[in-house]
């Protein structure tokens, strides 16, 4: 007798279903894409200078050589492309990359809760941005037309100075153990928050009000400039991140067992840390701490797709980018001074992931 | 062409964990690995699949030291279900057992891992429960599921070279009759040209499936052979500590293992 012999007895089962695979979960492309839409429009159209929807495909249509009779004011036409539409460029992009970075890293980690600011990225961000913020004075005559790129810039350095610290701290023995890398990363970003109380001992008051709405984050004020050197590394860190997407699943299981499905697990490792504090450290340094969008993003679409990230992580990006220009819109409209873009996301997303938690759990 | 493993030792600190060990896991049979607990059968696991580097000696993958493998070439031919897998994220089982095909050309994509994946999943009677997410599982179909992963990985042969799948206590979570389920696959994915090294704690479960019998103790190796020459009562009592009497049952293969006397605490 073998034992496919006694091959277990079961109850019978409902006919043989469809087995359920990435290919039989929701299909998200059309409602993101279209949240993305309604998002980009509502920001160029809202706002103390009115460019009604309509108005603004006409002359979108108009510009490309169709006769619609929609033509925008001058008025119009200078707020929407020198200060909408840099903005709402910004927004997507850096939302797109705070989302994925997310969902990367807690696969990374294989937990649902980690968030780029755990791995010490935002602090050192911060850290670096109000240590140019208190020495303003003292740098800005020698910067001459960088000036403008002083504070992202050294909010830049901080992320990666930060983030390849925790990780220096998180290697032991040639591995990367993830315990490891986050208690490095609290102690990272405990050090630089130390560090921004004592140098706000010495800032001025305007300044102390420049670190404070900074540290709130907020879109205000971006120029086609800060875009145009914002968007080398979080295209870039975009791109990668959304790459390794088939390889993150395998995280899931476990490094061992990713190892055994042929992943470079170290590799790949040390190369995500560095992407996602890149994109983050990009993101953070042009627009300030923007909390929630790597947390809720991810967390959100995976109830609602899956885990599988070949879907998770274009999905993430497409809704982080919506959430953020979302958030801005609203920071820019609600009250007549401009609120912080950082607390708005947390405002949104708080009761969401409250809720969420209350309800399923996140995984 | 085999799983060769060339006096290994794993030192931690100034203690020797294992070894030395050396022997030779060949295309077609399944090798059991018995031994008290301690005795070093996960560490000789993790050292022989290349997981854990070894302080002294080498393992050779079909000749090839570990290191001189690509690591995807290296995954259609090597394949481990660990101790215990912590996967908390909601997968469905197909979905699980398809990430198993990532090493291969299609990684994961095609018919024939499609395919790969459903007979894995039939393999270990999952099958009827394809669409339920992992976390939804209980112990020992989440031990399955794994398992059919690792079955999926290893579906077919590679061009070159013999496929080598190692087991780390592949029925600790299982009920009686998956218990032999589990092993008549694995003794069947050995009759088909593969190789099979499984921890197993059941002597008679290693005695019924196994060719040969490794008896692991202190870290070192004491008895390598067929279960008849391994199962005697005077090494089951050295190395275990409980006196047992070993019998032969007429309608069962291999010898049988029934304990008689009260256990030590330790041998």
């Amino acid at each position: 007798m073998s034992a496919s012999d006694v091959a277990p007895v079961r109850a019978a089962y409902p006919s043989q279903e469809q087995p359920r695979t990435a290919g039989t979960r929701p299909r998200p492309w059309g409602v993101l894409a279209a949240l993305v839409v309604v998002a980009v429009v509502t920001a160029l159209s809202a706002g103390s200078v009115r460019v009604p929807p309509l108005a603004l495909l006409g002359s979108v249509l108009e510009s490309l050589g169709w006769e619609t009779g929609h033509r925008l004011e001058p008025m119009q036409e200078a707020v929407l492309l020198s200060i909408r539409l840099p903005r709402v460029v910004l927004g997507l992009m850096v939302g797109a990359v705070l989302a994925t970075s997310g969902a990367a890293l807690q696969a990374l980690f294989r937990n649902p809760l980690v968030e780029p600011g755990l791995l010490g990225t935002s602090s050192g961000a911060a850290l670096g941005a109000v240590a140019a913020i208190v020495l303003d004075v003292a740098l800005s005559s020698r910067l001459g037309p960088f000036r403008l790129l002083a504070v992202p810039g050294a909010a830049f350095l901080g992320a990666l100075g930060a983030t390849l610290l925790a990780q220096r701290l998180g290697t032991g023995g040639g591995r990367t153990e993830t315990a490891r890398i986050l208690l490095a990363g609290v102690a990272v970003s405990a050090g630089a928050s130390a560090g921004i109380g004592l140098l706000m001992q010495v800032a001025t008051d305007a300044q102390l009000r420049s670190i404070t709405f900074w540290t709130w984050g907020s879109l205000g004020g971006t120029s086609w400039q800060v875009v145009g050197v914002a968007a080398v590394p979080l295209v870039v860190a975009l791109g990668l991140l959304l790459r390794n997407a088939r390889v993150l699943n395998l995280l899931l299981l476990g490094e061992r067992e990713a190892w055994h499905l042929g992943v470079d697990v170290e590799k790949l490792k040390r190369q995500l840390v560095l992407v996602a504090a890149l994109g983050v450290g990009a993101a953070v340094s042009v627009t300030g701490m923007i909390g929630f969008v790597g947390l809720l993003v991810p967390a959100l679409l995976r109830l609602a797709l899956g885990p599988d990230h070949r879907r998770l992580m274009g999905a993430a990006a497409l809704l982080g980018a919506a959430l953020l220009v979302t958030a801005d819109t609203l920071a820019r409209t609600l009250a007549t001074s401009e609120m912080p873009v950082g607390a708005l996301t947390s405002v949104l997303g708080v009761p969401v992931f409250i809720s969420l938690l209350a309800r399923r759990g996140l995984t | 062409m085999s799983l060769e493993v060339r006096g290994i030792e794993v030192w931690r600190g100034r203690g020797r964990a294992l070894g030395p060990v050396s022997l030779e896991l060949r295309p077609g049979e399944v090798l059991a690995v018995v031994g008290p607990n301690g005795a070093g059968k996960s560490t000789l696991l993790s050292a022989v699949c290349g997981e854990l580097p070894c302080s002294v000696g080498e393992v050779l993958l079909d000749g090839r030291p570990f290191e001189k493998w690509p690591h995807r070439e290296r995954a259609l031919r090597l394949g481990v279900l660990p101790q215990e897998s912590s996967l908390g994220f909601g997968f469905t089982v197909l979905e699980v057992a398809l990430l198993g095909r990532s090493p291969h050309v299609s990684r994961g994509d095609g018919a024939a891992d499609q395919e790969a994946a459903l007979g894995a999943l039939d393999a270990v009677d999952m099958r009827h429960l394809a669409s339920r997410p992992y976390t939804a599982l209980s112990g020992g179909e989440r031990q399955r599921t794994q398992l059919a992963r690792v079955l999926a990985q290893l579906w077919d042969a590679p061009a070159h070279g013999h496929r080598y799948l190692l087991l780390d206590e592949p029925t600790s979570s299982l009920d009686l009759a998956h218990q032999h389920l589990v092993l008549e696959k694995a003794t069947r994915f050995a009759r088909e040209g593969g190789a099979v090294m499984a921890v197993l704690h059941d002597l008679n479960l290693a005695a019924r499936y196994a060719d040969r019998i490794a008896v692991l103790a202190a870290g070192r190796l004491v008895e390598l052979a067929a279960p008849a020459q391994v199962l005697r009562a005077d090494l089951i009592a050295q190395v275990f500590g409980l006196q047992v009497e070993v019998v032969e049952w007429p309608s069962v293969p291999g010898p049988f293992v029934i304990p008689s006397g009260r256990a030590s605490a330790s041998p």
